[in-house]
């Protein structure tokens, strides 16, 4: 699904990806860990064309990829953005965000997909009407998720997607991700400071510092905290640290 | 001795829907937790809380500090709220280092350059890399976790008697965040501040605070100290419990 070489990626003056390899199979999930700062959303937006700024090589769905995208990369690829706020039209209602991938791509939809997809995500159709500074952080972030998965995409790119969420909401959220992708056959790509939600739903992840991928591990590696590189250990370890046994 | 912060009653409506419905609680200068269902009504009561609440919203009931009632002015030296979407209420107009420096010498009456100084120590001690450089840029130039850690050196720096804050780690790599916490303990037990920390992650809660509020519905529906999360009650407290996500698990 993803055959990325040597990608480096800058911010003006600053590097701020470096020749980053790796690939994803279709149908496969891949994580990213990593200190914040270090890089794992600009890599993100470079996958879905949205930044500009790269060098190196990348195919996505076996083609090659250029700085510019074809009309219909958004019906292969779409993108769950970390600040929902920001990816969300101010102006949109929640029912019109989830329309518009939809009238982007000449779909024909009527109002019970609409509903049928906030309840995927927990809300309902009385949610439709509101804009996105009408919605709670975590609502916003569900609503920010249902659009992504609107066109029913081969390859889905998510940044810190469940970040606001409560456990039981995030529980909820998790099984639909794994369920979406078994019916559908998708890959994800998942960045998440939470290596327990990676662990839920990649098959293999790699940790970014500064960067630059500093190790890859299974999926099996990183519960078991088997982890050689000095950085990747000091963040397991932290993420043990907030644990007191209840 | 009188509370650092005192709730009484305190409601949230948009319209006819209550979103915070008659909230009772006091605190001293100690960590208190709360935590609950997306769209239970946390951020509302933090906002209410610092009288900043979004357009179209109505509030009653009575909020004080430090046993005197609850007015604008009181933003920044004694009570700061850290938003849940840190990068949307910085100012983007203006480089963040600048924006921490003025807080500084507002409160403190430092001098320019002793306010651009401490303002890269400020950014530094939240674990920015480069602090002198990301002193210079702009909140749209810096990644998720970089906004919300500007945005807590910048709540931090009048050195408020109370602290809201909601999420504030959401965005941060397990090791950064352990970081930001302990500055936050810092200021808890170096200065007596209080703080007042919304968050969804229980694991967290239990470790950082003395005490925990439930909240569904709008409702506070269980309050309890934190070494007796795992011995919750409510029905509510114990699903959020047993939908916990861990590594090991
Ligand atoms: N528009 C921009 N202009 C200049 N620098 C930028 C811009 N956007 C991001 N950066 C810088 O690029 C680096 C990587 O940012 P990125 O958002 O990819 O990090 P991240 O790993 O996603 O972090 P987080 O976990 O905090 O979200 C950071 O140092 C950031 O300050
Ligand atoms: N401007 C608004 N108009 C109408 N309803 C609103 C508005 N802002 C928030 N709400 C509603 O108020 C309720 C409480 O919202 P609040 O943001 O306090 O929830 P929360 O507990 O912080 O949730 P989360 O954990 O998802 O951030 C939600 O149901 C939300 O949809
Ligand atoms: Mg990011
Ligand atoms: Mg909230």
């Amino acid at each position: 699904m993803i055959e990325a070489r040597g990608i480096t990626a800058r911010h003006g003056d600053n590097v701020v990806v470096r020749d980053v390899s790796f690939d994803v199979a279709d149908g496969e999930s891949f994580g990213i860990v990593g200190e914040s700062g270090s890089g794992k959303s600009t890599l993100l937006r470079v996958i879905a064309g949205l930044h500009r700024d790269w060098s190196g090589e990348l195919s996505v769905a076996g083609k090659k990829q250029d700085r510019d995208r074809p009309h219909d990369f958004g019906r292969v690829v779409s993108m769950v953005f970390q600040d929902p706020y920001g990816s969300l039209h101010p102006r949109q209602t929640v029912g019109r965000a989830l329309a518009e991938p939809l009238i982007v791509q000449g779909i024909r939809y009527d109002a019970a997909r609409i509903d049928a997809a906030l309840r995927d995500v927990g809300l309902d159709a009385s949610h439709r009407a509101r804009y996105p500074h009408q919605l709670s952080g975590g609502q916003r972030q569900r609503v920010a998720i249902a659009r992504a998965l609107m066109l029913e995409p081969r390859l889905l790119l998510l940044d810190e997607p469940t970040s606001a969420l409560d456990a039981s909401v995030q529980a909820d959220i998790l099984a639909l991700l794994r369920r979406v992708r078994q019916a559908r056959g998708m890959s994800f790509v998942l960045v998440s400071h939470s290596l327990a939600i990676v662990e839920a739903l990649c098959e293999r992840a790699a940790v970014m510092q500064q960067g630059s991928f500093v190790e890859e591990v299974s999926a099996g590696d990183l519960r078991r905290g088997n982890l050689h590189n000095s950085y990747a250990r000091e963040l397991f370890a932290a993420s043990r640290g907030f644990r007191r046994a209840f | 001795m009188t509370d650092l912060l005192a709730v009484e009653n305190l409601s949230v409506q948009f319209g006819e829907r209550a979103v915070v419905r008659g909230v009772n609680f006091t605190m001293g200068r100690e960590r208190v937790g709360v935590v609950g269902e997306s769209g239970a009504g946390k951020s509302m009561l933090g906002r209410a809380i610092m009288g900043l609440l979004p357009p179209g919203a109505s509030m009653s009931g009575r909020v004080a500090i430090g046993g005197v009632p609850f007015t604008p002015d009181m933003r920044g030296g004694k009570s700061a709220l850290v938003l849940q979407d840190p990068r949307y209420s910085l100012n983007p107009a203006m480089r963040v280092g600048d924006q921490i420096a003025e807080v500084l010498r507002l409160h403190l009456a430092l001098s320019a350059r002793e306010a651009r100084r401490e303002a890269i120590a400020r950014l530094e001690s939240v674990r920015i890399r480069d602090p002198a450089l990301v002193y210079e840029r702009y909140p749209h130039q810096l990644s998720g976790g970089m906004g919300q850690r500007a945005m807590i050196a910048m709540m931090l720096a009048p050195n408020p008697a109370l602290l809201i804050a909601d999420e504030p780690t959401s965005a941060l790599d397990a090791s950064v965040a352990g970081g930001v916490l302990a500055l936050l303990d810092d200021e808890v037990t170096r200065r007596g501040m209080g703080i007042l920390l919304i968050s969804h992650d229980l694991d967290l809660v239990a470790n950082f605070c003395d005490r925990v509020l439930v909240m569904k519905d709008g409702e506070i529906v269980e309050a309890l100290a934190a070494r007796d999360l795992g011995a919750a009650q409510h029905p509510y407290t114990r699903q959020l419990l047993a939908a916990r996500l861990r590594l090991d698990a």
